[in-house]
């Protein structure tokens, strides 16, 4: 990858790209929301779809209990992903499991699973803290491009790869699950099954989003891009190209900010998403009305 | 259309089914996390703009070296005067790198001390255009703060008067081409943190 800088930092240096590409950390950044638009933005309108916003918060909060207890076995700093993988997926089958079982409200469960991962995890935090410098886990919060390595990138990649496969292999499947479970059934879907899958790929998506985006603010950005696009769309498709442009300028623009004003990539994100959501409700008041604008059902209980 | 019967599966299967994936997803994660605990190598922990001390060339070490030793001169003055002193006073004082010493070689250093409310910068402009530039980040407490209850180490120096600085060391490879200002964030202007040692995995430290 040096030689990969060495070229774009040349060519930031003629002026054909910005001199801040002069930095590879930027470039890694760049290539970062290049992978992170489509795989958000993809998920992003299935989140909202079925309902599953407060779901992604907690799965974000228990990333950050998987840090520190990747940190406590042992782990690198700058990788501690073992931590991050096991208890975000166990958590995600226990979220899953329960909430399909249980009697209660469904975000009733989520917050008491949200609750308990976060009570671990600023436990586990504090008792770091005494060991451990833990300024650094601060990146892990609010997402810092500054510490993003050329096997993060890696990652972000092979793991975008899947998730994009399984998605478009189930998509019709998960479009109609997610909107009409009972037809979804009649047409053969298995509906755990199906939930399960998106839960599976929603938390592998947040892990590797995390030290872009942060822990605290990773659930906003596969929910605001889809909120963004729902004022524009007018087909299922629309609804996902418009999902992954709104992720993919939240992105560049976030980068943008947080480069210049030195403030965390996480934040600059959903600012910019949170910008372009606004700018699309004021849109939506200029735009004529049709069918498309009743709501749609959705899940009921997700 | 033909009539298919979909069975969802019954909660016995399913909680099966959940257990063994959430014990693979485990076994996985439990051999990646102890195949990294395992790895030793120096350079592990270190962040991507971090570099270790012990693989700079030996004039770097050298200076680095120096830099140690002249900010706890600084920070004695900083306790006795409550300010932090001018690179021209602690030349005066003979004390290095902001003093040169003779008889090593390499590039001079033009030292500047740029402040902004708690942000200390000593900045060295080196005058060879080959030659990096270094800097050292001084970050006091906001007033009326807590105590911070960090370790000594490297990064964390504590005043005779309890108050607890952090401390880094930078290069940058522009050196003398590199624009003068106060760097508060010196890892997104392209500065590389120079550490004496990788952060240290907590469970190998009592």
């Amino acid at each position: 990858m040096t030689a990969f800088y060495s070229w774009v930092a040349a060519l930031a240096a003629s002026g054909i790209l910005p001199g801040d590409f002069q930095y590879p950390f930027l470039v890694r950044g760049f290539l970062s929301v290049l992978v992170l638009a489509p795989v958000l933005g993809g998920l992003s309108h299935l989140v909202v779809t079925r309902r599953m916003a407060f779901f992604s918060a907690a799965l974000g909060q228990a990333a950050l209990t998987g840090v520190a207890i990747g940190l406590l076995v042992g782990e690198p700093i700058n990788a501690p992903y073992g931590g991050m993988f096991g208890f975000c997926l166990v958590s995600t089958l226990a979220m899953v499991y329960v909430k399909r079982h249980a009697t209660l409200p469904s975000d009733t469960l989520i917050g008491v699973f949200h609750a308990l991962t976060l009570g671990l995890g600023l436990c586990l935090l504090v008792a770091l803290t005494r060991q451990f410098n833990v300024h650094q886990v601060e990146s892990v919060l609010f997402g810092s491009l500054l510490t993003v390595t050329d096997g993060d990138l890696a990652l972000l990649v092979a793991v975008g790869v899947v998730v994009g496969a399984l998605l478009l292999r189930q998509y019709n499947a998960l479009v109609l699950d997610s909107l009409n479970p009972p037809l979804a059934s009649v047409t053969g879907a298995d509906s755990a099954y199906l939930e399960y899958l998106f839960a599976f790929l929603l938390a592998l998506s947040i892990v590797v989003s995390l030290k872009v985006i942060g822990a605290l603010l990773v659930e906003s950005l596969v929910v605001v891009p889809a909120a963004a696009a729902r004022n524009l769309a007018r087909s299922t498709r629309g609804y996902l190209v418009w999902s992954i442009g709104v992720a993919f300028l939240a992105g560049i623009g976030g980068l943008g900010v947080s480069t210049r004003l030195l403030v965390p990539t996480g934040g600059a994100v959903v600012l910019a998403a949170s910008l372009l959501f606004f700018l699309t409700l004021l849109a939506r008041l200029f735009m004529p009305r049709t069918a498309q604008d009743v709501p749609t059902p959705g899940r009921a209980n997700a | 259309m033909p009539e298919r019967e979909v069975r969802s599966p019954s909660q016995r299967r399913e909680l099966v089914g959940v257990i063994r994936v959430g014990v693979a997803v485990l076994a996985v994660a439990w051999i990646y996390a102890g195949s990294q605990a395992a790895d030793t190598s120096g350079t592990r922990g270190l962040l991507t703009y971090q570099a270790l001390m012990a693989d700079l060339p030996a004039g770097e070490q050298l200076l680095f070296r120096e830099l140690q030793e002249g900010l706890l001169e600084a920070e004695r003055d900083r306790a006795v005067m409550k300010r932090w002193p001018d690179p021209s006073a602690l030349e005066a004082d003979g004390i290095p790198p902001f003093a040169r010493d003779a008889t090593t070689k390499g590039p001079t250093y033009a030292w500047r001390r740029l402040q902004n409310g708690t942000t200390v910068n000593y900045l060295g402009i080196p005058s060879a255009s080959d030659a990096p530039a270094w800097l050292l980040l001084i970050q006091e407490p906001e007033p009326g703060s807590p105590p911070d209850p960090a370790p000594d180490d490297e990064e964390h120096h504590r005043l005779p008067d309890g108050i607890v600085l952090h401390i880094s060391v930078w290069k940058h490879a522009d050196g003398s081409r590199l624009e003068v200002a106060l760097a508060p964030l010196p890892q997104a202007r392209g500065w590389v943190q120079i550490v004496g040692r990788a952060p240290v995995p907590a469970v190998a430290t009592p």
